[in-house]
């Protein structure tokens, strides 16, 4: 059973009398353990879809299901805790919160999720042992390089356990020599058995997924095992 | 000045107007203008803010400053100079005389003859005054009297009074309820005549010199055939000079000069500048209130000034990616600050402008409610709200300076980031360079703070003696940070200049001792300044209140609501420090005002030597001892003599007048009055009295005596201290201080033997002043009411001593709590400020919160660490300033030269610090629940989208 279905997503941004389809009737599943790469020209609602997916933005129509539960159904109070408990997020731009440390940063969502201070400090230095930055903890994001704060991003994404992970464009920001460095990582933790829907703009990227989903203009154009892909439209 | 403030504000703004004509840069202003036009409003509401309690302590001031000149409209008009003359028969003779002379500055001359009474209305309810003056005048020549007859205060007022008319004056015609056709009686020298109104005119001019106007001859009718006559008429001849009601004054000088040579020839004559003494006065009295008016204005001042750089800080961190864009893409560093300059201007010049019509309509409420506390119309100064165009300009010139040099500084500051580090929004990188900019400037700052304190304690510069160590301890921190650490060297710079600021009058009383209102304002930044820098020093005890409340269960909003204000230090310093100043000078205020309250029952006891009424009569018409006793529920009474003497005060050009109260036997018949200090070999403060009444070289004083008005540090008289007193016929004599009195709230200024004021200081016998003791278990309240109306036809004003300091008193803790309020307003922009600020950090943290967001953090853990932050500040500036504010005053009441033996005990001002603690804090957080909610309403995506 997969643990996201999402049937007939319909997403229209309106700016005045402006209105652009960012998303239509987009149909797709992502069973446990997955690892799905998201690829398509800019603009064509790759983000929308993570967002709309995870629940971060609304849909305009259709239907999210998370463990049965229609999350766009679901108060803002009760999706919010599905989240915390359920999600973990690595964005292009790191997002880290500034005035934080690294190791406060990640023990962020243990704290959301009611684990207690200590033991949220204990786990979150440890995640950041794994992600190597266990001499780094103590440094604000300011002072860290880009693939320094992206790995404090995925230590924030998986310090909770989460069901799954979703990562926009997580490899963006970074030169080639720590992308592949913070793929590596992101393999390492979907071969630990976490779900992973990663959009990204990197062909090669696509080749470390179980499944590679391409849209265009809102709509699904393939979903299927990366080999498989067309290669026209692939090279987005 | 203004004019000069008004150049500096136009040279700021001139380059930021004259860059503006580059279409580019403009542009790129203006934009950053519109864009964001809430961000927009709360910039300027916020500088407007500022400007405006600037413009209301202005426009306060110039009020005040007017009054003075109300006493020439109201009271004197033409009059410059009056000689006044012993023998009433002799001012015929006079008035020619100085006719005579023709002195080219004098274009009037007219003779008043006048006489202090006690008026009663007639009826089953009568009413009275017990000091008004009647007065003779020729209408005709009072109408000419100044050359123009309209404004002579007698213009309309028909011909000169005969029989029983009388004309009254506009003010005392309404306190007595009088009008045109009503009956009244004047009572003096023991004789009681009944008038009738014939015309009521205004207060105006040279009529408003006397209250009644009389037809000639009355005031000799009442003399003729009187018993006693303890006041003689006022004869005299008023001078009216050339030139308009005030540069007649100009001429005062020579007129007098001779005047007095014209006068020669007559026997028992004064000559008088009666304007120029007058104005004095009042411009004395006048500059004493607005002095310390703006001095403790001034903390509301500063507080709108930290909110004005706290806003151009915000928003130049704001600009700071943009403005690195610019530089990358080729703009120099000059187009970079041109740019921002621009826009601050636009916010500068539109605050400045609204500034100052909500600094008006504040100004204006605040002279409300002054003149409901204190001035009346009959009051000496008299007030109407007249800010000046000059003093409007002044403030709208400061609060634009203050904006255009923070906007220059901010954009100067910008303009040298590190590009990538401006566009990344990352913190610059530390130079070399820099670093010896800031250990130089260390240096130089701890020289100059040196040569402040040298320069403060040796010339006894009280502000520069406050100033000059934290100024060394603040600059001094940078040097010793790399020895010990941020941390250590916050708190080492911090405490030190609190300690300074605490403890300097212990430490230097000398060069402390004349601290004026400037003194304090200074001490108050210094303390602020101090704490909090100590307390952004403090960040383990934070961290572990952050352990304490997680372990609490308050948890992550706590965590969330701190981390922001103890990461930008120096935003959250430029906060505390608006709170915190006010919170001290409210706090400071509020002791002094519980003690007053609480020690009234002490102050009256202190005074009244077991007496329990002071009832005083008209000395025109005084009441004789027996008439006091025979009032039901009088037992005794105690005459006393009041005069004035001269003394030589060190330092002092002319000799200071000071009140003389004689007394004898009979006001020790149940007590002495309480003496603070009495000289060694007295077992009890009676035996000094007692001693007193038996040498006549002995004196006591008041706790106050000859203090000229410098206030506080000022000499103080201690028994043992000689001091010269001049009698009155110019003999000097050399008087021991045997003791100085507890308090003095009823003015007795020093008391001497009844019969050396009677012999030497020309005091009239039987003045009509009388300590009074009622039967025991009878209400004094009731026998003072019973006096007054019982010997009304006297003049006669009694109240218990209880009620007269609590009179004393109420006046003094309403000018405190007008001064609290208008340092409200200060709390009230500190209030205001948070709320912009935090409004801004929502915009400024937008991503941040839709990452929390993200992340699964609750809206109401969002909303709930803004409201922590906004308490966090709030509560931590109210403490500081209330603690501070706290120990100053304990400090300044126990210890200081001042307070320190004058009686009065620490007294917890507890219902005004629950005030003070409560309502900025309650405020502040209603002021944080409105960027709350919009924190706590940020959908997620939308804000992750944001840039």
């Amino acid at each position: 059973m997969p643990i996201l279905s999402a049937r007939n997503v319909t997403k229209t941004y309106r700016s005045g009398s402006l209105e652009v389809a960012a998303l239509r009737n987009v149909d797709i599943d992502v069973e446990s353990g997955e690892f799905v790469i998201v690829m398509g020209p800019s603009g064509n609602g790759k983000t929308t879809l993570l967002n709309c997916l995870s629940g971060l933005d609304d849909i305009d129509e259709g239907v999210v299901e998370i463990e049965g539960h229609s999350i766009h159904d679901l108060s803002d109070r009760k999706r919010t805790r599905h989240r915390a408990s359920s999600m973990g997020f690595v964005f292009q731009a790191y997002n880290l919160i500034p005035v934080l440390s690294a190791v406060e940063n990640t023990e962020l969502p243990l704290l959301v999720n009611g684990v207690s201070p200590k033991e949220a400090r204990s786990r979150s230095a440890a995640m950041l042992d794994r992600v190597g930055l266990s001499d780094r903890m103590n440094h604000r994001p300011n002072e860290l390089s880009g693939g320094e704060q992206q790995r404090v991003t995925i230590a924030r994404a998986l310090v909770a356990e989460p069901e799954i992970v979703w990562a926009d464009e997580p490899t963006g920001n970074l030169d080639s020599e720590t992308a592949d460095s913070v793929l590596d990582l992101l393999v390492e933790v979907h071969n630990a058995g976490q779900t992973l829907v990663m959009v990204t703009h990197e062909p090669d990227i696509a080749n470390v997924a179980d499944r590679l989903v391409l849209i265009r203009d809102g709509m699904i154009e393939y979903d299927g095992v990366p080999a498989a892909a067309p290669r026209r439209l692939e090279a987005v | 000045m203004s004019q000069t403030a008004l150049v500096i504000a136009l040279v700021l703004l001139a380059p930021a107007i004259w860059v503006a004509r580059k279409a580019t840069l403009r542009r790129l202003a203006w934009r950053n203008v519109v864009a964001r036009p809430t961000e927009a409003l709360l910039v300027t509401a916020g500088t407007m803010l500022g400007t405006a309690i600037i413009v209301a302590s202005f426009a306060v001031g110039d009020t005040i400053s007017d009054g003075v000149g109300s006493v020439v409209d109201t009271s004197l008009g033409p009059i410059d100079e009056s000689v006044t003359i012993e023998d009433p028969a002799q001012l015929p003779a006079l008035e020619a005389a100085v006719k005579d002379a023709h002195q080219s500055n004098v274009d009037g001359v007219v003779s008043v003859l006048s006489l202090p009474t006690a008026v009663t209305t007639i009826g089953s309810d009568p009413v009275g005054e017990p000091s008004v003056w009647i007065a003779e005048i020729d209408f005709d020549q009072a109408r000419a009297f100044g050359g123009d007859p309209r404004t002579s205060g007698f213009f309309g007022a028909g011909e000169t009074p005969t029989g029983t008319e009388a004309v009254l004056v506009s003010l005392v015609a309404k306190q007595l309820g009088l009008s045109a056709g009503d009956n009244f009686q004047i009572h003096a020298f023991g004789k009681a005549e009944t008038f009738t109104v014939r015309q009521v005119i205004d207060r105006y001019s040279s009529a408003g010199y006397n209250s009644i106007y009389l037809p000639a001859g009355t005031i000799e009718s009442f003399q003729s055939g009187a018993v006693e006559v303890n006041q003689p008429p006022r004869a005299e001849v008023l001078i009216s000079n050339t030139g308009d009601w005030l540069t007649g004054a100009d001429h005062t000088e020579a007129v007098v000069a001779d005047l007095e040579i014209v006068t020669a020839e007559f026997q028992e004559v004064d000559v008088s500048s009666t304007k120029t003494d007058l104005l004095d006065s009042a411009v004395a009295e006048g500059a004493e209130f607005t002095t310390l008016f703006n001095g403790i204005g001034s903390f509301a001042v500063i507080a709108g000034i930290l909110l004005i750089v706290n806003l151009f800080v915000m928003l130049s961190e704001e600009r700071k990616s943009s403005l690195g864009v610019m530089r990358a893409i080729g703009f120099s560093r000059s187009a970079v600050t041109k740019s921002f300059a621009i826009e601050g201007a636009v916010y500068s010049v539109t605050a400045s402008l609204v500034g100052v019509g909500v600094g008006v309509g504040v100004g204006w409420i605040l002279v409300q409610v002054l003149k409901s506390i204190f001035f009346n119309e009959n009051d000496f100064l008299n007030i109407t709200y007249a800010p000046q165009a000059e003093s409007l300009m002044l403030a709208a010139a400061i609060g634009l300076g203050i904006t255009m040099i923070t906007i220059w500084a901010t954009a100067l500051r910008i303009s040298h980031f590190n590009v990538i580090a401006a566009v990344r929004d990352l913190p610059q990188p530390p130079t070399r360079k820099g670093r010896a900019k800031v250990m130089i400037a260390s240096v130089v700052g701890v020289l100059i703070g040196a040569g402040i304190t040298y320069l403060g304690l040796s010339g006894d510069v009280q502000t520069a003696a406050m100033a000059g160590v934290p100024v060394m301890a603040f600059s001094a921190i940078p040097l010793i940070r790399p020895l010990v650490g941020d941390r250590i060297a916050g708190l080492v710079g911090g405490m030190t200049a609190m300690a300074w600021g605490v403890f300097v009058f212990n430490l230097f009383p000398d060069a402390m001792r004349e601290s004026d209102i400037d003194v304090f304002v200074v001490q108050g930044v210094v303390l602020v300044a101090g704490a909090v820098t100590v307390s952004a020093s403090a960040a383990p005890l934070w961290n572990w209140a952050v352990s304490a409340t997680s372990k609490a269960g308050a948890g992550l909003s706590t965590r969330l609501g701190l981390v922001y204000p103890l990461a930008r230090k120096g935003r959250t310093g430029l906060l505390l420090g608006m709170f915190s100043l006010v919170v001290f000078m409210i706090t400071f205020m509020a002791v002094f005002s519980q003690i007053l309250s609480d020690q009234t029952r002490g102050l009256a006891d202190d005074s009244r030597a077991g007496y329990d009424i002071v009832a005083s009569s008209a000395a025109f018409n005084p009441v004789s001892e027996s008439q006091v006793t025979a009032v039901e529920g009088v037992v005794v009474a105690a005459p006393l003599t009041r005069s004035s003497a001269e003394f030589e005060v060190d330092g002092e050009d002319d000799p200071l007048p000071w009140r003389v109260t004689g007394f004898d036997e009979r006001l020790l018949e149940f007590d002495a009055p309480a003496l603070g200090a009495r000289l060694e070999g007295y077992d009890s403060d009676e035996s000094v009295f007692r001693a007193v009444l038996g040498d006549s070289s002995l004196l006591i004083v008041d706790d106050f005596f000859l203090d000229n008005g410098s206030g506080p540090g000022a000499k103080r008289y201690l028994p043992g201290d000689i001091v010269e007193m001049l009698t009155t016929s110019g003999e000097s004599r050399m008087m021991t201080v045997a003791g100085v009195l507890a308090s003095d709230f009823l003015f007795a200024g020093s008391y001497a033997a009844i019969d050396l004021v009677e012999t030497t200081l020309d005091a009239e016998p039987a003045s009509g002043l009388f300590y009074v003791s009622v039967d025991a278990g009878v209400d004094a309240e009731l026998v003072a009411g019973r006096l007054n109306a019982e010997l009304l036809d006297f003049g006669m004003s009694a109240e218990t001593f209880t009620a007269g300091v609590e009179e004393e008193v109420a006046e003094t803790v309403a000018i405190i709590r007008l001064f609290q309020g208008f340092l409200s307003l200060g709390l009230l922009i500190g209030i205001a400020g948070l709320a912009v600020v935090l409004i801004r950090a929502v915009r400024e943290r937008r991503r941040a919160i839709g990452v929390l967001r993200a992340l699964g953090t609750q809206a109401t853990t969002v909303r709930r660490s803004f409201l922590v932050e906004s308490g966090f500040i709030a509560i931590q500036g109210v403490v500081i300033g209330a603690a501070l504010g706290l120990v100053t005053a304990y400090q300044v009441i126990v210890n200081s030269d001042t307070f320190g033996d004058s009686g009065f005990a620490f007294s917890w001002p507890w219902l005004s610090l629950v005030v003070v603690v409560v309502v900025p804090t309650v405020a502040a957080l209603l002021a944080g629940a409105a960027p709350a909610k919009r924190a706590a309403a940020i959908t997620p995506a939308v804000a992750l989208r944001s840039e």
